[in-house]
């Protein structure tokens, strides 16, 4: 059974619903071989979740998809573009409409909150009247509900406090997809169930769709629609929860136990 | 033939600066010009640098001057003294101790804060948000630290000269516009000249070195620790080359 991916298919989504393609992706640092022939597709409005053990290459997958690494082969289709063809200007399209969240949460130190808000808006050009940007930065907040952070510095504010900020950054651009990054790592279990609501919440309002990298397993039984389990490189499951809670693979089932 | 492995990893470290500034030069003079990020970057570097540049200027100037006092007064040649100190200030302590400082200053904050945006994943964050972070971070603040220090070297050579006149005040009674004349009748274009010009390369130095570590920080709070100490060990070792260098071109064109 090793190397073969086990697959649960209840509905057969059209291909016209894939906003996110990826195939045979392949990349490896030195002699370390990270993704070796990842293949997985996402949908509109779909919450899936990569799964896989630290160290696995689940980071790397995400970085691939923004364009922060460069795969040695394989394609990404985000939304009918290759993302591996785009030039620097294209790609800086396709980033407006991905939304990443930083593991680390990625909050500019030296900038308050409202600069951190502003920064993408501003480097992406977006030329709001002064007034509509402030309104998008305070709805961005109200969304994580952190109005009253505004004026704050990053270093003032607790660890789910930093998270749901940098949901707020993610979120100004109203992005069509967001690549979470662990968003519970490092948080205790009632904030990480906060996160993980919060996560479901600003899928149903922005109708994004979202991959979710995580082995937090509250957190993926809260917000995946489908998991993907990424194994020495390869997707070597895929299904929902409960259809996986169920697998014969070891290694799969041991996420679950 | 094998290297020995100390000398293989200098050399790799040498290389990677010199691929570092040479992206620097390839990024610099192609738009998009980060000017808001530049001035503000100015503002640290030079502005808020000042309190100290200013305070260490003064007393090198009034402390020098005490020292050579007693050399002089032995050899009878104690009117000299405003000529001597300002020479020295000019030619070589001033840009040199004011480098030495800027790079225990600027060279660790520039370290430590592109050092901790790597480990904390800011600098990919800028790069999804549409930014080319090495044009924003590292080519403002290296052309911020080159132009910086210059105005810096100058303005801390300014406070030097009137420590020293406050120096000589101490044991004798010497008017400001005697003091003042004494120090122009003796200095030169070519005394002034390449001093200022030499900073220019160490203000580039104490920046190019600075953001290299930092941006090629290792991860963990150690590899922030570790950028900023070697972007200071570094920096300050560069500036005493760069100088050793500068002595020997003047000297080779005739300013000495």
């Amino acid at each position: 059974m090793k190397g073969q991916e086990q697959s649960y298919q209840s509905t057969q989504p059209t291909p016209q619903d894939v906003v996110l393609d990826i195939r045979d992706l392949h990349i490896a640092f030195g002699s370390n071989v990270v993704l070796d022939g990842f293949d997985l597709q996402l949908h509109k409005g779909e919450s899936k979740v990569v799964l896989g053990r630290s160290g696995s290459g689940k980071s790397v997958l995400i970085k691939c998809i923004i364009g922060l690494l460069k795969p040695d082969s394989g394609s990404i289709t985000v939304m009918g573009k290759d993302m591996l063809a785009v030039d620097h200007e294209e790609l800086d399209k396709m980033r407006m409409r991905i939304g990443f969240l930083f593991q680390s949460n990625a909050l500019y130190d030296s900038m308050t909150v409202r600069e951190n808000l502003e920064f993408p808006m501003r480097r992406h050009h977006i030329d709001l009247a002064d007034q509509s940007a402030e309104q998008r930065i305070i709805e961005a907040l109200e969304n994580v509900g952190l109005e009253h952070t505004i004026d704050m510095m990053p270093v003032e504010l607790s660890g789910g406090m930093k998270k749901r900020i940098a949901l707020a950054r993610t979120l100004i651009l109203k992005p069509d997809i967001i690549l979470y990054d662990e968003p519970t790592s490092g948080l205790d279990p009632v904030t990480s169930r906060e996160i993980a609501h919060l996560i479901t919440e600003v899928q149903k309002k922005y109708k994004t769709s979202s991959i979710v990298i995580s082995h937090d397993m509250s957190c993926v039984h809260t917000v995946a629609d489908k998991i993907a389990v990424l194994l020495d490189g390869k997707k070597r499951a895929e299904g929902t929860y409960d259809e996986l809670a169920k697998s014969d693979i070891k290694e799969v089932q041991e996420f679950f136990e | 033939m094998q290297l020995p492995k100390s000398l293989q990893a200098f050399l790799q470290e040498a290389g990677n600066l010199a691929a570092f500034t040479g992206r620097f030069f390839r990024e610099a003079f192609r738009p998009r010009y980060e000017w808001r990020e530049f001035i503000r970057q100015c503002f640290i570097i030079g502005y808020k640098s000042l309190p100290l540049i200013g305070v260490t200027g003064f007393i090198m100037g009034l402390v020098l001057t005490m020292q050579l006092r007693p050399s002089l007064v032995d050899y009878g040649v104690e009117a000299q003294l405003p000529a001597m100190v300002s020479l020295a200030i000019i030619r070589e302590i001033g840009p040199v101790i004011t480098a030495l400082i800027f790079a225990g200053k600027i060279g660790s904050s520039i370290g430590a804060e592109l050092g901790s945006m790597k480990v904390t994943e800011q600098i990919d964050a800028m790069e999804v948000s549409g930014t080319n972070p090495f044009k924003y971070l590292v080519v403002t603040r290296v052309a911020a630290a080159t132009l910086m220090l210059p105005v810096l070297v100058i303005l801390s050579d300014a406070i030097s000269i009137y420590g020293g006149y406050l120096g000589v005040n101490i044991k004798a009674n010497t008017s400001w516009s005697l003091f003042i004349m004494q120090v122009f009748d003796i200095l030169d274009f070519s005394d002034v000249i390449p001093a200022v010009v030499k900073t220019f390369f160490f203000g580039f130095a104490v920046g190019i070195i600075g953001c290299y570590k930092g941006y090629n920080s290792k991860k963990g709070t150690e590899g922030v620790g570790a950028s900023a100490n070697t972007a200071v060990v570094l920096s300050s070792l560069v500036v005493f080359i760069i100088d050793l260098l500068a002595v020997q071109v003047t000297d080779l064109l005739g300013l000495n």
